[in-house]
């Protein structure tokens, strides 16, 4: 065991297994439960409306489903992915159908709604006052009533809600109250949020809300996918009864073949290794494992097996010629299937092809592991258990 | 061994006219716009149902409702029946899959144990399109990749053609046995690609770059490495497709199983038999 190829192999294995443990692995969710909803624009949009529209949605979904964990990915220019954990797609729909309805209240009295905001600034610093805030301005219908509403009151919290669900509140300021005690009609206010990186990340949530009464564009709901907790549970477990069954059969194969305990116990430990350090690897690079990737894995560790074949058969079959040369030659093979299937697996992983990413990406890995770490090692091990 | 290495060679005509015939079919297939497409690929709805309820019980709740205008197929794994996929190829309202989802509840179904995937035909033909451009600048990349690594062009070009054929070979089956093509499906024919090159490369490297021993010994032994890598192949991926119960696994592992068969005919006969041609002409 002090062989260079076996301790790197050891390391990374370690490695692999400490980061699993203390970073853990995150899963997609057709294996956690959850939605993946596809949106399409009513016309291709420029990079800076695609940002402004999902951060839009984001607030929105995340408000609305009262959920934290949602992503949204642009495909292309005119789709967006949505992933929203723990929500089945029928509730996300709903949700991604309407528009968002921001209502401001200050006590229990309807201040303003959505549509009667005619202009919203983008957020900015005061620096005479020291705080981040959002400029907006409603009609005259509305600042009537936000007078109104304030007076009666007595000068209660302002609150903001989208879809029914509070997002702010904040007080009306000494001058503000000053102003509409005199009778005055105001239209243009300023929502402050306070000092410091929290107010800047609060006044750019805020300004979100604002608009999210009316998304800039048109979205529409053009496809879907969920899958409960329960069968995202089931699909694991299957999946892993799959490989362990999948381990026997190659295990059956290689003992048919070559009628030696040691090869069958050096294929199955190169291979488990190339799956710990898949899962390494996602983990240190914080990637989803979801039923695409679990195919990627199976794939990598197929062809990792194939490999192994390889250099084995190299091994064994040319018995007059040095042990370096026979190394040499199963390596020309084992590299060129190296990288053709990155070759194959790049188109994918650039194209991105909607959600089978993550195929493309544990292929990858694997491949790599595999021909750099865990392959050199199985050829050393062979020498050792041959040599006996 | 009774057949003379001249004779083995005529063997090369069962490949080609296959390759023919299957692009035969799959061209006429393509044009009259039949090939069998998952929903995702063409649009539709998915609904998934993990229960073990009997196939008369779906058809008589949801037929009606669409006309009678539904597939529905079994899922099984080793335990037998685990439950069944309805495809339709309406692409449904919010509240519609609500009604849907509903009244597989009211069959006494968990609403957990349903899955519902639909995709609309805009966005369906979108994942079509960079599937094949995927599948088709991965062919692209890989024959790069060979004439860099072997840089004669006969070789290079039957290692290429042979990936081909293994592609167009395995979705005439498809096409024939009535397999839908998926994004799973499409996916594994690019997996199909990196394993096609894996046992050329093997066979190319033996029988050309070695030069001990006849031509037939040398393939012999290629063959023999190459039986044993598809043999453990065939056998884990038949046990993914055999214990899993999820539809992207089972469609991604059927495309391969399918693969891997046609590629034992196409390395081991047509590319084999090139090699030989080449060989012989010196």
């Amino acid at each position: 065991m002090s062989d260079r190829r076996i301790q790197l192999l050891i390391v990374f294995v370690v490695l692999s297994i400490a980061l699993v443990s203390f970073r853990g692995i995150s899963t997609g969710l057709d294996l956690q439960g959850g939605s993946m909803i596809q949106i399409q624009t009513e016309r291709p949009l420029s990079q800076e409306e695609m940002d402004r529209v999902i951060t839009i949605m984001d607030e929105r979904l995340r408000g609305g489903l009262k959920v934290r964990d949602v992503k949204l990915k642009p495909w292309g220019n005119e789709f967006i992915l949505a992933y929203i954990a723990g929500v089945d797609p029928i509730e996300a729909g709903k949700l991604i159908g309407k528009p968002g309805k921001l209502t401001a209240m200050i006590g229990n009295v309807t201040a303003f709604t959505g549509d009667e905001l005619t202009r919203i600034d983008p957020f900015g610093y005061d620096a005479q006052r020291g705080n981040w805030g959002v400029p907006f301005t409603i009609g005259d219908k509305a600042a009537e009533r936000f007078r109104d509403a304030a007076i009666e009151t007595d000068f209660d919290l302002v609150y903001m809600y989208l879809d029914d669900i509070e997002v702010n509140s904040a007080p009306i300021s000494f001058s503000l109250q000053k102003e509409l005690e005199a009778g005055k009609i105001v239209n243009s206010m300023v929502l402050e949020t306070g000092g410091k990186d929290e107010g800047m990340e609060e006044a750019r949530r805020i300004e979100v809300i604002l608009r999210s009464g009316a998304l800039p564009i048109k979205v529409d709901m053009v496809g879907s996918y969920g899958i409960s907790a329960v069968l995202g549970e089931g699909f694991s477990k299957a999946a892993i009864t799959a490989g362990f069954l999948a381990f026997i059969g190659v295990a059956v194969v290689i003992y048919t073949r070559y009628r030696r305990h040691e090869l069958v116990l050096s294929v199955l430990v190169t291979g488990v290794s190339e799956i710990i350090i898949i899962f390494g690897v996602a983990s240190l690079i914080r990637w989803d494992i979801d039923l695409p990737a679990i195919a990627g894995i199976i794939a990598a560790v197929g062809t990792g097996v194939d490999n192994q074949i390889v250099i084995l058969d190299e091994i064994m079959m040319e018995k007059k010629k040095s042990m370096r040369y026979r190394i040499k030659n199963a390596f020309f093979i084992v590299m060129g299937s190296w990288m053709t299937l990155i070759a194959a697996m790049v188109p994918l992983f650039i194209i991105g092809f909607g959600m089978l990413k993550g195929f493309a990406v544990t292929t990858m890995i694997g491949a790599t592991a595999g021909v750099f770490i865990t392959r050199p090692a199985y050829a050393r091990m062979l020498q050792f258990i041959l040599k006996k | 061994m009774e057949l003379s290495s001249h004779d083995l060679k005529k063997l090369m005509i069962i490949p080609v006219i296959l390759l023919v015939v299957s692009m035969i079919i799959v061209t006429t297939t393509a044009q009259k716009n039949a090939i069998p497409m998952g929903i995702d690929l063409k649009g539709g709805t998915l609904i998934t149902i993990y229960s073990p309820l009997e196939k008369e019980q779906i058809a008589t709740a949801l037929a009606p409702k669409f006309d009678d205008d539904l597939s529905i197929d079994t899922i099984s794994d080793i335990s037998g029946v685990v439950g069944y996929t309805v495809q339709l190829d309406a692409f449904l309202s919010v509240e519609e899959k609500e009604n849907i989802q509903n009244s597989i509840i009211a069959m006494g179904v968990a609403k957990d144990a349903i899955s519902i995937r639909d995709a609309q035909a805009s966005i369906s033909f979108k994942t079509l399109k960079e599937g094949v451009k995927a599948v088709f600048f991965a062919l692209i990349f890989m024959a790069v990749v060979v004439f860099i690594r072997f840089r004669t062009f006969v070789p290079s070009f039957a290692v290429v053609i042979s990936a081909f054929s293994d592609i167009v070979i395995t979705l005439a089956i498809m096409i024939l046995l009535g397999i839908p093509l998926t994004a799973g499906s499409l996916v594994a024919l690019l997996l199909l690609i990196g394993y096609s090159v894996d046992t050329d490369i093997l066979l190319t490297t033996r029988v050309l770059v070695r030069k001990v021993g006849t031509f037939e010994k040398r393939l012999w032994r290629a063959m023999k490495t190459g039986l044993t890598m598809a043999a453990t192949t065939l056998s884990a991926i038949g046990i993914l497709y055999v214990a899993s119960t999820s539809v992207v696994l089972k469609e991604i592992a059927i495309v391969i199983l399918i693969g891997l068969v046609v590629d034992l005919m196409n390395t081991w006969i047509q590319n084999a038999r090139i090699l030989q041609w080449h060989l012989e002409r010196g």
